[in-house]
């Protein structure tokens, strides 16, 4: 991912997820494995861009020798009962929500992790081996324990998000924690405290009755939500206090709106590593949701928030600008080194012919392609809302002054509407150039050639698009150098 | 080197209180000086136990109660700075008051928000003098934030001891530890510290009850 320079513009941004486990250095040490769990999904376009994100953590004692299964499964109950009952609980009013969150969901996690390790006892059963370590890890006692109640050796805990483009669901049994991070950085805990959860003591999924030891909170996102995160207790037992840990959530957010949830994601097993090998020494995992904001400054110009955010972040935010804003355009000085190097080769004879008196000469060619279609899944990035879109490329060779990219989708509605979109412009040896919001200009100060790949998508909101299903849209792309129109394609595209 | 996110990193604490009677019937029969020697041969096994996780910071204090309660050992301190000294007994047997001052130390603060479950290891060879003051000193240990989830171990000295106080204070149905000499003082002590601690990394050595009392060459 690349990140949007700042413009007025009010251009959602994809939500974006992303996470990470990593084995424990006390388990390193004991020869254990990593016994936590981890579940990411997001949804395509055409499923109102659902994310599921699930940790689990298994419980580390000596009758619960097969906890790495149980927070596996764990995990996957509640990404396949989350996804299903995702268009339901959308759509449902508060009260059917409320039932969803406090019964219908918990049972059907809880039904579907009873399936799944059922199977898996029956497909593996317990080996003389694993009754050895458990007598003598607990006593001759705990064979005839875990053969009463199997789950036990299972046992786990269980944090689950479910997040459509208005809500968060959050469902928790067991420790580990919860944070949302608002935009202007502040972290706290959702979900609601059991008072029976201290020291070392944990509700689970394996015993009797877990559905109702499930806790669960239901969060409305505008505005109010900008991060996610659910990590097991791993994380928060290798900070001094609460407070430090949620600082956590603050930095993870500076970071993601920094370098983009992609970046971050890469440096998450070493940080988590870090943690671990300085703090609690347990397994971590932790699973981020970095939530569609609309440009920063343009929600803080806009009033939406103003007083929210703080000096520092602000100050925070200019440094980066700055840093962005010298990086690109130390980019786009050796683009541009490229470039005339290569357009002096191309056109050597006729730079020649010109002379110096036409610097830059008339536009060559400049193909355009657009190409219906819908925006799809590009790793772990989704535009999970940009249908209708259309994909737009353009090549461009050209010296110019100036350069200047309008792409676009209009809806022949009453009034029209009007799409734009972030726009990557890149160069060959430069893929990530750097994104501004069109218009792009200016791009370039001293030539081509030029790429400009661009994703336009409709609009976000549900509404709209519904009002728009079946009308006529065309994109179109014009490009502009030196203030003359040296390119303009249209097509028509399927809404 | 980029900063990792979040405030100060720690390892997690886990608090051990001794609860040390030193009433004068500890004077008999050599048990205070069984009992200092208990202490200090324990030290070395609770070093190697907090060596085995070194993601935990094993952090002492003691707790002595004759004529009422005061801190031995008051300052948490590290397992491996801990330098014991003896303890002399004398006077009449005020668990209540050792619980009282147990109860407000296991608030946050001073304890911290996060650490692993306290162990409070309970040692006498009586019945406490207050009934009342037991009450109550049970009572607030109970209610306070650390109280409850801490591991609570006893131990009884001899035969003459309340031990439906002890069970009381440990908080289920199981027999406080029972000691009857020397020896196995020495092994009781070293397994119920060590319980908290090894629970701490899952490891529970249970091994160790049996030969708590195995010993019993000197009889109290």
């Amino acid at each position: 991912m690349v990140n949007a320079v700042a413009t007025p513009a009010l251009v959602p941004r994809p939500v974006r997820v992303a996470g990470a486990s990593v084995c424990g250095v006390s388990h390193v040490r004991d020869g254990l494995p990593n016994q936590d769990a981890l579940a990411l999904w997001q949804a395509g376009a055409n499923e109102q861009g659902y994310v599921v994100a699930a940790v689990a953590d298994g419980h580390g004692g000596a009758r619960h020798f097969r906890s790495a299964h149980g927070s596996r499964f764990a995990v996957d109950a509640a990404l396949s009962a989350m996804r299903r009952i995702a268009a339901a609980w959308d759509a449902a009013d508060a009260q059917g929500q409320t039932r969803i969150a406090s019964s219908e969901l918990p049972r059907a996690i809880v039904d579907e992790w009873t399936d799944q390790f059922r199977r898996h006892l029956e497909s593996t059963p317990i080996t003389d081996e694993e009754w050895e370590t458990l007598a003598a890890g607990a006593g001759a006692d705990a064979r005839s324990q875990v053969e009463a109640e199997t789950a036990l050796a299972y046992g786990a805990t269980l944090i689950a998000a479910l997040v459509t483009s208005r809500q968060i669901l959050l469902l928790q049994i067991g420790d580990g924690d919860a944070l949302v991070v608002a935009p202007d950085g502040t972290a706290s805990h959702p979900i609601p405290t059991d008072g029976r959860l201290t020291g070392e003591f944990t509700t689970s999924i394996c015993r009797q009755d877990a559905a109702a030891d499930f806790r669960h909170s239901i969060i409305a996102i505008e505005g109010t939500v900008a991060l996610l995160m659910l990590a097991t207790d791993g994380y928060s037992n290798s900070f001094r206090t609460d407070a430090d840990f949620r600082q956590v959530g603050t930095d993870f957010l500076h970071m993601v709106r920094q370098d983009g949830v992609s970046q971050v994601e890469k440096r998450l097993p070493r940080i988590l590593e870090h943690a671990s090998a300085n703090g609690s020494g347990d397994d971590i995992t932790l699973a981020v949701v970095h939530l569609g904001e609309t440009n920063r400054f343009s929600k803080a110009r806009g009033g939406a928030a103003p007083s929210t955010m703080r000096v520092s972040e602000v100050r925070a935010e200019l440094v980066s600008l700055k840093k962005q804003l010298q990086q690109y355009k130390k980019a786009v000085a050796a683009v541009a080194f490229i470039a005339l190097a290569t357009l002096a080769w191309t056109f050597r004879s006729e730079i020649l012919a010109v002379g110096r008196t036409t610097p830059h000469g008339d536009p060559k060619t400049v193909p355009v392609k657009i190409k219906p279609g819908e925006a799809s899944d590009t790793g772990s990035q989704i535009d999970a809302e940009a249908a209708p879109a259309a994909k737009i490329s353009v090549s461009a060779r050209h010296a110019a002054q100036s350069v200047k990219v309008s792409a676009k989708i209009t809806f022949a509605s009453t009034p029209p509407l009007k799409c734009t979109t972030e726009a990557a412009l890149s160069a060959p040896g430069f893929p990530n150039l750097g994104t501004a919001q069109q218009p792009l200009a200016p791009a370039s100060s001293k030539g081509g050639p030029i790429q400009l790949d661009a994703t336009i998508a409709g609009p976000k909101e549900e509404k709209q698009r519904k009002a728009l299903k079946g009308a006529d849209a065309e994109a179109s792309v014009e490009v502009i150098c030196d203030g003359k129109s040296v390119a303009h394609a249209t097509t028509r595209i399927a809404t | 080197m980029q900063k990792h996110p979040g405030g100060t990193l720690a390892r997690r604490e886990l608090h051990v209180i001794w609860l040390l009677d030193t009433s004068g019937s500890m004077n008999a029969e050599g048990k205070i000086q069984s009992l200092n020697v208990a202490i200090h041969e324990t030290i070395p096994h609770l070093r190697a136990a907090a060596q085995a996780n070194p993601n935990v910071d094993v952090l002492m204090r003691a707790i002595t109660f004759s004529d009422g309660a005061r801190w031995h050992v008051e300052k948490p301190t590290s397992i491996f700075d801990l330098r014991w000294q003896d303890v002399t007994a004398g006077g009449h047997t005020d668990l209540g008051l050792a619980l009282k001052l147990v109860a407000a130390a296991m608030e946050v603060p001073p304890m911290p928000e996060r650490a692993v479950s306290p162990a409070l290891i309970l040692v006498t060879d009586g019945y406490h003098t207050n009934e009342q003051d037991f009450d109550e000193g049970l009572e607030a240990l109970m209610a306070s934030r650390w109280g409850r989830p801490a591991v609570r171990k006893a131990v009884a000295i001899g035969r003459d001891v309340d031990v439906a106080a002890l069970k009381r204070f440990q908080g289920d149905d199981s027999e406080p530890l029972r000691v009857q000499d020397a020896s196995s003082l020495i092994q009781a002590i070293r397994w119920t510290s060590r319980v908290g601690i090894e629970a701490a990394s899952h490891v529970f050595d249970s091994a160790l009850v049996g030969s708590a009392s195995a010993n019993e060459a000197v009889e109290w």
